[in-house]
């Protein structure tokens, strides 16, 4: 019993939903779900997702899809004293957070249509250049709605920050760093990357992501390579 | 208080809204954005969605975008205990919901990205993806699994969920595509949701201009 959480480390939907997790002090156990070896297609695991995505979350009776129905799920469900603010309950606040999480689906969309990350891993193509212009005006929303606030969704970290940094950060793959035009931006970026558990989810899944992405590239070869 | 809702009828998620808003028997004031004369890129638009994208909503000092966070926001702000069922309060419940709102900005891309593609056919002069109907029958069958078991997509009784769900199915009229009947449980589900009192306020009708032009564009594409 317990909750539990199907996973693939290199999802970065399936890492904001282990932010989530953490942030609020949920335990939960993991169950590897491997993308690469087309673990999401079995049956046994369309049980629980029956559209063969990760993550997928199983709590008691509950089997949820959707990374961010799922976050909202455990918010609603565990959080206490101050992690309330992760996902406030005013509607007013929380109505910031939901339209930022839908925005969070453009916004991940967009780089990973710039990025042409299954292009780049699977038909040895480019990352697609005529997108960047895409990307920056993802970039230039978040900057102006960091104006006068220090987290995207108003003046607390919610949920919405997890889901907006860890597509972001896909950028760091092709050592995207033009970030000076977006100060604020670039500022809560090192806000979110200097959360204590911030390394323990991320840095190894976005280490592995890049060497095997950059090696696909042919770009100076990569240390290790996870698949 | 005064809600204001900026849409254009033509939009489903607009018009889930719309339902929304009836649904809760709420009373606000409609402020059209002609999409088609590009009304959503004037400047007094993009101060209330910097995004350009109908619908939006305003509530006193909140400006709202996003379809599926408007529907949430008024049932959380004024769901009665006759209404609250719109959008249960109950974690696992809600989890439902929220499920179905999510999965449907995936149904949402299979149909209008993947296949009808709308905005490239009336503005970009391309074709709709004809034959690209792998993903909008996914989705039909999703919808049609789901309701196998349930009356409505998140239970035994109706939810915002529903009505996102049924614009963005029914846009396949856009196209005359007639396989609803494929889908039984999809079907019956639809009927249910057509039979409700403001449903034909909201809908009927609304995409007929735009479909008239689309379908037009389309003939004249295929004759060359
Ligand atoms: N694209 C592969 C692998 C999926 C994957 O690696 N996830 C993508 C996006 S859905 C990713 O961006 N991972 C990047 C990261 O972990 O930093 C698949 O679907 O089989
Ligand atoms: N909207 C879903 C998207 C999940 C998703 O696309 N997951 C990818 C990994 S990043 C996946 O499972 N891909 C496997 C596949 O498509 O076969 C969510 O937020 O949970
Ligand atoms: N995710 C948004 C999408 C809204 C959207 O794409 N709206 C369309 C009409 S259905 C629009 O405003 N298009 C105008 C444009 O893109 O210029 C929502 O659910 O509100």
């Amino acid at each position: 019993m317990g909750v539990k959480l199907y996973h693939f480390g290199l999802s970065p939907f399936s890492r904001a939903v282990q932010m989530t997790l953490t942030a609020l002090g949920v335990k939960y156990s993991i169950e590897t779900i491997d993308l690469m070896k087309g673990e999401q297609r079995t049956d046994e695991y369309k049980k629980i997702n029956p559209r063969g995505k990760v993550p997928a979350l199983v709590d008691g009776k509950l089997s949820l899809g959707e990374s961010r129905a799922i976050a909202c799920y455990l918010c609603n469900k565990y959080a206490s004293g101050s992690k309330k603010t992760l996902y406030p309950s005013a509607p007013e606040l929380r109505a910031k957070v939901d339209m930022l999480l839908y925005v969070g689906e453009w916004i991940a969309d967009t780089i990973v249509e710039y990025l042409n990350i299954a292009g780049v891993l699977f038909r040895g193509e480019k990352p697609k250049d005529e997108k960047l212009a895409d990307v920056k005006s993802c970039l230039q929303y978040l900057e102006d709605c960091l104006k006068g606030q220090n987290y995207i969704a108003g003046d607390n970290l919610t949920i919405a920050d997890f889901f907006a940094v860890c597509p972001l950060l896909l950028l760091e793959n092709v050592d995207f760093n033009d970030y000076d035009p977006y100060p604020k931006l670039k500022k809560w970026i090192n806000t979110m990357k200097s959360l204590k558990y911030f390394d323990e989810i991320n840095k190894e899944p976005m280490k592995m992501f890049k060497a095997a992405f950059n090696e696909k590239l042919n770009l100076p070869a990569a240390k290790q390579t996870g698949f | 208080m005064v809600l204001v809702l900026y849409n254009d009828p033509v939009s489903p998620s607009g018009r889930s809204v719309h339902m929304t808003l009836r649904a809760l028997g709420l009373d606000f004031e409609w402020k059209n954005v002609n999409l088609i004369s590009s009304e959503n890129r004037l400047p007094e638009f993009l101060k209330i969605n910097p995004r350009g994208k109908v619908p939006a909503l305003v509530d006193e000092d909140l400006k709202l975008a996003e379809s599926r966070a408007i529907a949430c926001y008024l049932c959380n702000k004024y769901a009665t205990e006759g209404t609250k069922s719109l959008y249960p309060s109950e974690p696992e419940k809600r989890a439902i919901v929220d499920q179905m709102l999510y999965s449907g900005e995936w149904m949402w891309e299979e149909i209008y990205i993947g296949y009808l593609r709308v905005r490239w056919v009336l503005y970009y002069g391309e074709l709709p993806w004809f034959h690209n109907t792998d993903g909008v029958r996914e989705a039909l069958k999703y919808l049609d699994d789901r309701l196998k078991e349930n009356a409505y997509m998140a239970g035994n009784h109706l939810t915002i969920a529903d009505l996102f769900a049924h614009t963005t199915i029914r846009f396949l009229d856009m196209l005359d595509f007639d396989e609803y009947s494929n889908y039984p449980h999809m079907k019956a589900w639809m009927d249910k949701i057509e039979a409700l009192d403001y449903y034909d306020e909201c809908n009927n009708g609304k995409i007929d201009k735009v479909k008239e032009k689309y379908q037009a564009l389309i003939k004249e594409r295929q004759k060359q």
